[in-house]
């Protein structure tokens, strides 16, 4: 009865409207655009198939060296830490290093390095032609001569960029996540592309891979928005003056708060399951000649979504109750932020990072090879979810037998009282 | 007589309700300060972490200028006093875009001292983009009576600049970013509209309903 209660309370708050609009804006702005045509089968003789990552050593380690060498002669390295551009430059002990792992991988010491005095810049280039038009062209770099060690196998060669991207301090181009993204990416020949197209037709594959799409920008959203639909009603008591009779009531507060989490958390679900439901028929009515089972991608969508709204919820609860809602919205904003722009689009599933991404119907192994990382860090924030809103419960607790009168709230509303009473204002 | 009841207000202000917005931008300013590079960026890239996240600093400090008197009975008790609610309200807005001004300066000082290629565009864009931010947050706070739809009308004005990007025209975030450090002004102009409408809708809705 009283989570029906708390559900109607939900249903009718302007923050939950907001909160519907965004999920639906977001779903046919991102992702239905996926749905408008059948993804088409690789024709012979076509000028691009799109791209794909190769492991192939032959590929992936001249590209990388030169682009090691590079950045050693320029003097400074490029990174992303949590997504944004940093230009990091090495202290002397830490280019010592660096000279050490390309001495290692090329031959050249570190008196040839620092010796070399025609260093060129490589890469695309703007400029204009002899007709004065705006052109784009590539550039070799200029370096010093050197070969690829033959000693230097494989497995040594990515522990090599391991250790780099360490020296520089992680978010490089050589981490292990994003190697073969910045130095493996070929095109693809037809016979990738149709052999890629066979492994999306095959089993559950196809509505697997439009539904990651659907939880990759469904849980961006879902990251942040929750908040403040909870912030508005954990804050409705206080706001209506209700907090005091309220704590009165005979009812438990773990009985009352999961009331309350439990509406928000079912509440917010809805919108989602709607959006869900319209993919999954619309998925079907592209492929009529196919034989879709969506049990298990809707499971694993349900996986994918729900921990966020949780976890979200209870965070809101948990700050809310114990400091102000100013405070929960901050840290949430913080938190998604920092998720957002640490995490890479496709083949960065770590286990704690808030948001799950995965923006591509295609590299489903890349999924699958994550796919440990995946459960775990779902079951972490379910897990985290239970701590905070049982914390929430406790403060709530606490407050409630004036335990934490004057030492949060209490203390800051005698003040403004008082000065009220005083007519200074 | 008037000013010097005006400095008390702001004084109280200052150590009851101020404090915790404060706080909160100072943590989105060392935030930023301790996540991002600072050394040596060009002029666009010292741009990002001014318009992308310190500009967040409007949003805490602007948004919760109706929060203390959420509560009714409170507001009305307020309503009895000789100055007006508004005035109050203005002063506090007044103390909020000047401690938005401290904080982006300081950040433009220390991306400078970080050798990073800063000009007066930079405070001046990063003042204007944390200020337009938070006067949607205002403005919605003040309108709704809500200051949780305020916050959330703030960042999803945010996300539309990520979808929509130069679509916005003169009311984009991240011009700066993308380059251009002209036409700021119409971010500061549009928040002064909005925080003008705002005060022009409160004084006829309490004019004419009396809350």
């Amino acid at each position: 009865m009283l989570f029906f209660k708390e559900c109607k309370k939900i249903l009718c708050s302007l923050t939950f409207v907001l909160y519907v609009v965004v999920v639906f804006v977001m779903y046919g702005s991102q992702f239905v655009p996926a749905l408008e045509s059948p993804v088409a089968v690789p024709q012979v003789g076509e000028d691009y198939y799109g791209t794909t990552e190769t492991d192939r050593p032959e590929v992936v380690m001249p590209a990388a060296v030169e682009s090691l060498v590079s950045e050693y002669l320029e003097g400074s390295y490029d990174a992303y830490p949590v997504g944004f551009y940093k230009q990091v430059k090495l202290k002397e002990k830490d280019t010592v290093k660096m000279a050490a792992i390309i001495e290692e991988l090329t031959g050249l010491s570190k008196e040839e390095l620092d010796g070399f005095e025609g260093y060129e810049m490589g890469g695309l280039f703007g400029g204009r032609d002899e007709n004065g038009n705006e052109i784009m062209y590539y550039k070799e770099p200029v370096l010093p001569g050197y070969e690829l060690s033959e000693t230097v196998s494989y497995e040594r060669f990515r522990e090599l960029m391991r250790q780099v991207d360490d020296i520089i301090g992680g978010g490089s181009k050589y981490k292990e996540e994003t190697l073969l993204s910045y130095f493996g990416t070929v095109e693809k020949t037809y016979e990738e592309a149709l052999e890629d197209y066979n492994e999306l037709m095959t089993g559950d594959n196809l509505p697997e891979s439009y539904l990651r799409l659907f939880s990759d920008y469904a849980g961006i959203d879902l990251a942040i928005i929750p908040v403040f639909v909870c912030v508005a009603l954990w804050q409705l008591d206080k706001r209506s003056r209700m907090e005091a009779l309220v704590y009165s009531r005979k009812i438990s507060s773990l009985k009352l708060l999961l009331a309350r989490y439990g509406a928000l958390v079912c509440c917010m679900a809805v919108p989602v399951l709607l959006t869900l439901l319209h993919a999954v028929i619309e998925i079907a009515w592209l492929y009529p000649a196919m034989e879709i089972s969506f049990s298990s991608a809707v499971g694993v969508t349900l996986l994918w979504l729900l921990p966020s709204i949780t976890v979200v919820t209870a965070l809101g609860a948990v700050l809310t109750e114990a400091v102000s809602p100013l405070l929960a919205i901050f840290a949430q904003g913080a938190w998604w932020f920092l998720a957002l722009e640490s995490s890479d689009l496709v083949g960065d599933i770590t286990r704690f990072c808030l948001i799950v991404r995965h923006n591509s119907m295609g590299r489903i192994a890349t999924f699958e090879t994550q796919w440990e990382n995946f459960v775990w860090n779902r079951c972490f924030y379910v897990g985290l979810s239970a701590v905070l809103f049982l914390l929430a419960v406790l403060v709530y607790e606490w407050k409630r037998r004036g335990r934490l009168t004057g030492l949060v709230f209490g203390k800051g509303q005698s003040r403004k009282e008082g000065d009220d009473e005083n007519g200074t204002l | 007589m008037r000013m010097e009841r005006y400095r008390k207000i702001i004084w109280e202000n200052l150590r009851h309700f101020f404090l915790l917005p404060f706080l909160t931008a100072t943590g989105i300013f060392l935030v930023t300060a301790l996540m991002f590079n600072l050394s040596a960026l060009s002029e666009r890239e010292a741009a990002k972490p001014i318009e992308f996240f310190l500009s967040f600093v409007g949003v805490m400090l602007l948004t919760p200028v109706f929060y203390p008197e959420q509560n009714q009975e409170l507001r009305d008790v307020i309503s009895s006093k000789r100055t007006s609610y508004l005035v109050v309200c203005a002063l506090r807005v007044v103390c909020s875009v000047a401690a938005a001004a401290v904080l982006v300066t300081l950040f433009a000082g220390l991306l400078k001292w970080n050798e990073s290629a800063v000009t007066n565009a930079h405070s001046y864009g990063g003042l204007a983009t944390a200020v337009f931010l938070g006067a949607i947050g205002f403005c919605v706070a003040g309108i709704t009576d809500n200051t949780t739809l305020g916050y959330m009308a703030a960042v999803l004005y945010y996300l539309l600049n990520y979808g929509m990007k130069d679509r916005l025209g003169k009311f984009y975030l991240f011009s700066m970013s993308a380059g251009r450090f002209e036409g700021k002004e119409w971010l500061f102009l549009g928040a002064l509209v909005l925080i003008a409408g705002t005060f022009a809708v409160l004084f006829f809705r309490r004019k004419r309903w009396g809350y």
